[in-house]
Order: structure tokens, then sequence, then C-alpha cells
């Protein structure tokens, strides 16, 4: 096999997604699930924090919502993707939150907060298959 | 913490297909059966389907992925190691299913039981970029080709 995959334990999925500070988070619009790239933080209650502007798609926003963190670093051969799923909601205090510090940061002040309801993800060993390198896992 | 200055550009549908053709992972968007929309990493590879732009992927039967008929998005970017600025490109539109045929394989690196092929097909083609104040961002490596 040119690649193998193993579920991450809850743990580590909250220590990569402690270890990393952008992700894509995903909504749903008008229909469609969409993806756009933001700076988080994992705050201490299960809780990824993101700021936006409060007239923005993702500021108007209250539902279901997840962010997917990965890195695939074909250099070195690993891969890995985790994905936390809760309901993107805004926070109406954010004292003694941790600051996503959005580099678009003027009109950045609606915080909101992905109470994370359950997080996964996978680790990826690759190897060259012969014909290029390429990624596909997903969840079961 | 305030930059200052950093600001969103609108990347042009010339930049969007341009980028979409360099690079060949990418995440696919659906809504899961709870009524999460959810990205996963994907092999991807552009189309041509009678002259509009398709992405075709793989992946296993019955799986989150494989929703033919349901509204899906592709989302690709490009973050320097730093976080100073990047790009963004999203696709959305709607999943098809099609018959396994050469031009549509992605080359998934875990090809096997791979055997639900399905195309995106756009009704939306957008793109971003970070500009940040000093040129001290770069574009992911492929976005350079």
């Amino acid at each position: 096999m040119p690649a193998t995959a193993h579920q991450l334990p809850a743990w580590e999925c909250l220590e990569l997604l402690a270890g990393h500070g952008i992700g894509r988070l995903c909504l749903i619009d008008a229909g469609t699930p969409i993806a756009v790239p933001v700076n988080y933080r994992l705050g201490s209650h299960q809780q990824i924090i993101v700021r936006t502007a409060p007239n923005s798609m993702v500021g108007r926003y209250r539902g279901p919502c997840s962010l997917e963190v990965d890195d695939i670093d074909i250099v070195h051969e690993r891969a890995w993707s985790v994905i936390a799923r809760g309901t993107l909601v805004p926070v109406h205090d954010a004292h003694g939150l941790p600051d996503p510090a959005p580099l678009v940061a003027g009109d950045r002040n609606r915080w909101m907060t992905l109470d994370i309801a359950v997080v996964s993800g996978r680790r990826f060993l690759l190897a060259d298959s012969g014909d290029g390198w390429s990624v596909d896992w997903q969840l079961a | 913490m305030d930059t200052g200055s950093a600001h969103l550009e609108t990347l042009d549908r010339a930049t969007c297909l341009a980028l979409l053709a360099v690079l060949d992972v990418g995440r696919l968007g659906v809504v899961d059966d709870d009524g999460c929309p959810v990205v996963l990493p994907v092999s991807y590879v552009v189309v041509d389907e009678d002259g509009d732009l398709a992405v075709a992927v793989r992946t296993r039967p019955g799986n989150v992925l494989d929703r033919p008929g349901r509204p899906a998005c592709l989302e690709i970017d490009g973050v320097d190691p730093g976080h100073d600025g990047g790009w963004s490109v999203l696709v959305r539109g709607l999943l098809r299913p099609v018959a396994a045929d050469e031009r549509f394989d992605s080359r998934p690196l875990l090809a096997a039981g791979r055997d639900a092929w399905l195309v995106l097909q756009p009704t939306a083609i957008t793109g971003r970029r970070l500009v940040a104040p000093e040129l001290r961002w770069t574009f992911h490596p492929a976005g350079y080709a």
C-alpha cells in the first residue's frame, strides 16, 4: 500500500487544533456548504473562537458549523486533517477569551464561538505512489 | 492587535481558474447527515465539460462525500508559514455522478474502493486575496507556477 491512514483520538485532535491558528470555517449559505479560511484560537471550554465583521456572511451566521484544519506535508511524507463540528454562535462578552487576531482587524469586532460537539481527525503516512503524489481521505 | 492596513481583494475569474488548474489537492465541502457543513481534503482534477470548467473527484461509495445531486463546494487556498497573507478560491456547485473515465481520474493515493466518481458542476467561482501591509507574505509555492 502506498499510504496508510488511521483515526486520531479526540485528545490528539484538540492538541492539533490548539497548535494551529488558521483553519477553514464551514457554514451553509443559501443551501450550499461553503468554506472560508479564518484565524482562530482554541478556547478552554471546547470552543473555537473567531473574529469577523458584524455584517459579513460569517458574522450574520448562526447554526451548524465546522472548522477544518490540516497539514499536508509532501516533503516530510505526512498529512493530517482534523474537523470540529458544532454550532456557531455570537459572543456577547469576549472578556477572557483568547484573541484570534485576524489580519484584517479593522472592523472584525464580532467575536463568535464554534461550540464543539464532535471532533474527529485522520493522519496519513504518504509514500510515492509511482505516478505522483496525491491525497484522498474521508471519514467513514 | 490591529495590523491596520491588511485588506482583502477580490480575485478575478481568470486568476481563480489558473489557481484551480495549478493545485491538485483541495477540500470538498458537503452537508453531512446531521445537517453540519464539513470539508475534507481530496485530490481533484479540473476537467473541461463542453467548454465549461468542472472539478472531478473520486471517493468511496456511500461515504460522507458521496452525495450526487446535492450542493457542494471545493475550496483551495494558500497561506504562507508566517500567516501574513494568502488567498483562497471557492467553487460552489452541484455534485453529479459520472461513469469511471480516465479524464475524470483525480488519482487519489488511496485509490482502492474509491469507486464513486463525481463531478462538481460549478454555479459560482470566487476568490479572495489577503494583502498584507508589507510584502512579508508569499503564495503557496504551487501558486507561482
